[in-house]
C-alpha cells in the first residue's frame, strides 16, 4: 500500500462507499497491498515468491538459479511506446516491472499488467500489453523479458510469451507459501496476501472438506384437521 | 458456545457450493494441461421435490477443444449434493458426486437431469437408461447408444460418442486429487486410452445394470 499512497494518492483500499475510491484507484491498491512487499525481500526470498507465482510458466533457465539482486518498480516513470494513431510514441506505465539479477545468465525482467474487477474486452488489454512489451524491450534491450496479465476474470490472452494469472491464483500460491518450511520474509507474505485475498473475496478453489454433524431429527406435533 | 446442527448443516451448505464455484472456475486451468481447451459457458441449479424433500444438484458446461481440432465439443461438471434415499444396497446411495460428461458436439450436450443417480445406482432420468448402456466391463463408464449384447463396444472411439463417469465429491480434497480423478481419466479417453485403464486410478464409482432393474 505504500507505493500506492506516494505515487497514486490512494487512501482506501477495498472499500467501496466512497465516489472518489475508484476502481482504479482500488486497482492500484491492490497490486501495492501484495506487490510492494517484494521490494524489501532479499533477492533470494522475492524471486521465491514471484518463481512460484509464474510455475512452469518460468523460463527453464531461470528455474533452478538464484538472484544476487532485485528490483521492484511499480508504475515506474519514463516508458515509451508508439501511440494508439500509429505516428509518435507516448508514454506507457506498466503497472508492475521487476528486474532479477543473477551472476551468469542475462537479468530477467517481469512486467505485470493488472486488472480488478474491469470489464475489458481481451483485445484491448492485449493492446496495452504489446505497447508495454514493446516500451520494456526498447528500456531493458539485453535482458530477457516475461510479461504477466493478471486479471479476476478476463479471458486469457493467447499470444506467445503471455502468462495468465488469476489473483485466485495468487491467493493459492500465497496460502502455500505460509508453510513452516519457508523462509519468515516469504511466509510473512504467505499469511497476510492470503488473508487479504480472502477479505478480497479472491479464494482459490481448496477442496470439498465438511464439518462432522449429525443427522438433525425434528419432532413437530401433527395439528388436527 | 452453542453447538447447532442446523447451523453446521448450512454452513457446510455454503461452504461446499462455494468451493464448487470456486473449482468450476479453476477446472479450465486444469484440463488445459493436458491440452484440452474448455471454455466455461453457463451453470444451471437444480432443486428436484421428491419425497417432501429436496434435492440439490448443479452443473457448469463447457465448450471443449481436442487438440487440432476446431470442432465445438462439450463438457459438463455435474455436482449431485444429495438424493432421496430410502432402502438402498448402493455403496454410493449416500453420497454426493461429481459428474464428468462428455459430448462430441457442443449443442447435444447432456443436461444436468440426464447424468444424476438414483438411489440404486441407475441413471436418475428416464431417457437415459433407454439410451445408454454400461462399458463392457467397466460399470464405472455410463455410454450413450443401443448395446446389442454384453460384450460389445461402442462402433466409434470415445471422442466421438457420449459418456460420463462419476466420482465421491468427498474425494475430491484438493486440486490435485480434482486432476488425478477427473482431468486425467477424461483426457486419458478422449486419447484412446482403454476405459479400464483410464478410470483405474480415479475410484469411480460402478453403477448397476439397468437392464436388469
Amino acid at each position: 500500500m505504500l507505493h500506492a499512497f506516494n505515487q497514486k494518492g490512494v487512501r482506501r483500499v477495498l472499500c467501496n462507499r466512497h465516489e472518489e475510491h475508484t476502481n482504479n484507484k482500488n486497482e492500484d491498491a491492490i497490486t501495492s497491498m501484495v506487490f510492494s512487499p517484494l521490494a524489501f525481500m532479499r533477492a533470494v526470498d522475492a524471486w521465491l515468491v514471484v518463481k512460484t507465482l509464474l510455475g512452469p510458466d518460468l523460463l527453464s533457465d531461470y528455474a533452478t538459479r538464484h538472484p544476487n539482486a532485485h528490483e521492484i518498480q511499480l508504475w515506474p516513470n519514463g516508458l515509451k511506446a508508439q501511440a494508439r494513431n500509429g505516428d509518435s510514441t507516448s508514454r506507457c506505465e506498466p503497472d508492475l516491472v521487476m528486474q532479477f539479477q543473477f551472476d551468469d545468465i542475462r537479468s530477467l525482467i517481469i512486467t505485470w499488467e493488472m486488472k480488478w474487477t474491469w470489464i475489458m474486452a481481451t483485445n484491448e488489454l492485449l493492446y496495452e500489453i504489446v505497447r508495454e512489451q514493446e516500451a520494456i524491450k526498447k528500456a531493458y534491450p539485453r535482458s530477457r523479458r516475461l510479461i504477466v496479465a493478471l486479471t479476476q476474470t478476463a479471458g486469457p490472452i493467447k499470444r506467445a510469451g503471455v502468462i495468465n494469472i488469476r489473483w485466485t491464483d495468487v491467493h493459492r500460491i500465497a496460502h502455500q507459501l505460509k508453510s513452516e518450511t519457508f523462509a519468515t520474509p516469504v511466509r510473512e507474505w504467505g499469511k497476510q496476501v492470503s488473508t487479504f485475498l480472502e477479505k478480497a473475496k479472491q479464494i482459490s478453489f481448496s477442496g470439498f472438506h465438511t464439518l462432522s454433524v449429525e443427522k438433525i431429527k425434528f419432532q413437530f406435533t401433527e395439528q388436527p384437521k | 458456545m452453542n453447538e447447532c446442527n442446523i447451523f453446521k448443516s448450512f454452513l457446510n451448505s455454503d461452504t461446499t457450493w462455494r468451493e464448487v464455484e470456486r473449482l468450476s472456475e479453476e477446472a479450465p486451468e486444469m484440463f488445459h494441461k493436458t491440452g484440452l481447451s474448455l471454455d466455461l459457458q453457463e451453470n444451471d441449479y437444480d432443486e428436484a421435490s421428491f419425497q417432501d424433500v429436496i434435492a440439490s444438484s448443479s452443473c457448469y458446461s463447457y465448450k471443449l477443444f481436442l487438440p487440432k481440432s476446431k470442432k465445438h465439443r462439450g463438457l459438463l461438471i455435474a455436482f449431485e449434493m444429495y438424493r432421496p434415499v430410502s432402502h438402498s444396497s448402493w455403496e454410493h446411495s449416500n453420497s454426493a458426486l461429481i459428474t464428468c460428461a462428455y459430448t462430441p458436439a457442443y449443442k447435444d450436450l447432456w443436461s444436468l437431469q440426464m447424468v444424476l443417480a438414483d438411489e440404486n445406482g441407475y441413471p436418475a432420468d428416464d431417457y437415459t437408461r433407454d439410451n445408454c448402456y454400461l462399458y463392457p466391463d467397466v460399470p464405472e463408464l455410463v455410454v450413450w447408444g443401443e448395446k446389442n449384447n454384453t460384450t460389445e463396444r461402442p462402433k466409434v472411439p470415445l471422442d466421438e460418442t457420449d459418456w460420463f463417469f462419476s466420482i465421491p465429491l468427498s474425494t475430491i480434497s484438493n486440486r490435485q486429487a480434482f486432476f488425478e480423478k477427473i482431468v486425467l481419466p477424461c483426457s486419458s479417453l478422449l486419447k484412446g486410452t482403454e476405459p479400464a485403464s483410464a478410470l483405474a486410478v480415479s475410484n469411480a464409482v460402478r453403477f448397476n445394470e439397468w437392464s436388469k432393474k
